[in-house]
């Protein structure tokens, strides 16, 4: 068994993983500074409440941490926490699972926000009027294309990685993400339409 | 994308080549259709133009304080937990933490018991009527004598062998038949203080004041009590 994890997983992790099997908490310390980032932006997006998304990220890392024990290592120690952390927020959000309330971009007030820097203000302003919609229309997607498309696009998962993740075929994946896309998309050019009219 | 270049492209197979998760073959298809339909070529920069924005949304950083918070309750988690604690810990996640839930599942629960509990206590109260009441059985008597029978909710006394059932107000022995015309006997009568000491279980149900018919080798006979029938007149 510790054959296959090493041959999944970077040696740091595969260390730390070693060292919380033996109760060594500051282990698990260690893989939550290195991987919190990852699992609050998941959690938020699927919360859509960035409050809301620190008590599910707490509460995803606890659940790792109990269920270490089971970790077989068949998949890497990302991939298994976001497994983890997307099947602890279907069980928490349960059905709703659709954001409520506006995420920071939305407000334009937190957060790091991507600029180009060859775009002129008024493309800025476009652009950046664009991806407040975007965030709204990622907000009524199906929850199955939003997970898809949230691994994908705003985590950088290849699409083997999502299929481990959320346990299907990655011909599921492929459909779940361009689906997502074209939904989005279409939501886009219909708020354009309405917008110029 | 379908079996040859010229047909349109599928939104699964541009999204999969903006990607580069399409497979070689596939790929070259893909690819060729493109350089030729600007319908599909539309649609791919329409895609590629969200994929492109929701790869520029932002990223949250978490709460500074929220690694502290964290690490203090995985310190708590690690110590040795109670039952409490494991039952929260199971329901974690099975939406039984939502107020509506939870009071749903304790008004089931509680309505659960209660059902039980009314359930047993009338199979209880069943029982109970089916015994024949022992007060009428005189304490005094030896009970190898005189013991009450069980049998369902008629009234029945046993004596010796014979069984007395109660009908019509007075004590009647089992096997006599209803045409049967007994010969009636006043109990303090020589012939009654007779029948009364061959067979002398019968004066303790003389002693409840109802008459008594039973048989003996010489006859049917109704023996009367000598003082008024209390019992005959409930």
């Amino acid at each position: 068994m510790e054959a296959t994890i090493a041959a999944v997983m970077p040696e740091e992790d595969l260390d730390l993983v070693q060292r919380c099997r033996y109760g060594d908490t500051e282990a698990f310390g260690e893989i939550y500074h290195r991987y919190a980032e990852m699992i609050f932006n998941l959690a938020a997006r699927m919360s859509g409440d960035r409050d809301r998304a620190a008590d599910l990220t707490q509460e995803i890392f606890l659940r790792a941490f109990r269920k270490l024990d089971r970790f077989r290592g068949g998949a890497s120690l990302k991939t298994w926490l976001y497994r983890v952390a997307v099947n602890h927020c279907r069980s928490r959000l349960g059905r709703r699972r659709r954001w409520f309330s506006p995420l920071a971009e939305e407000h334009g007030a937190e957060g790091l926000q991507l600029v180009d820097l060859r775009e002129s203000p008024e493309e800025s302003a476009v652009q950046w009027d664009r991806r407040r919609h975007l965030s709204r229309a990622l907000a009524t997607l199906p929850p199955d294309f939003r997970e898809a498309v949230v691994l994908c696009d705003l985590q950088g998962l290849e699409y083997q990685e999502i299929a481990e993740v959320l346990g299907v075929r990655i011909g599921t994946v492929r459909s779940r993400i361009a689906r997502g896309r074209e939904k989005l998309r279409a939501r886009l050019d219909e708020t354009l339409l309405e917008t110029k009219s | 994308m379908s079996r040859h270049a010229t047909a349109h492209a599928t939104v699964e197979d541009l999204s999969a080549y903006l990607d580069n998760e399409l497979e070689p073959v596939r790929l070259r298809l893909v690819k060729a259709h493109l350089e030729e339909c600007d319908e599909c070529r539309g649609r791919a920069d329409g895609l590629s133009r969200v994929v492109r924005d929701l790869r520029r949304l932002e990223r949250f950083d978490p709460p500074p304080a929220l690694g502290q918070h964290f690490l203090r309750r995985l310190h708590r988690s690690s110590q040795p937990r109670g039952f409490l604690q494991r039952l929260e810990e199971g329901l974690e996640g099975r939406n039984l933490q939502s107020p509506i839930g939870f009071s749903f599942a304790l008004v089931l629960a509680f309505s659960a018991l209660l059902y039980f509990f009314a359930g047993s206590m009338e199979r209880h109260q069943r029982s109970q009527t089916a015994i024949v009441r022992p007060t009428l059985i005189p304490t005094s008597l030896p009970s190898e004598q005189v013991e009450p029978a069980e049998v369902g909710e008629a009234e029945l006394r046993k004596i010796g062998e014979q069984t007395f059932l109660w009908q019509e107000g007075q004590w009647r022995q089992e096997g006599i038949a209803r045409d049967a015309s007994p010969v009636s006997v006043e109990a303090a009568s020589s012939q009654g203080q007779q029948l009364l000491l061959s067979k002398p279980g019968l004066a303790l149900l003389l002693d409840e004041g109802a008459a008594v018919v039973f048989k003996t080798e010489e006859g049917v006979f109704l023996l009367l009590p000598s003082s008024p029938t209390p019992k005959a007149q409930e």
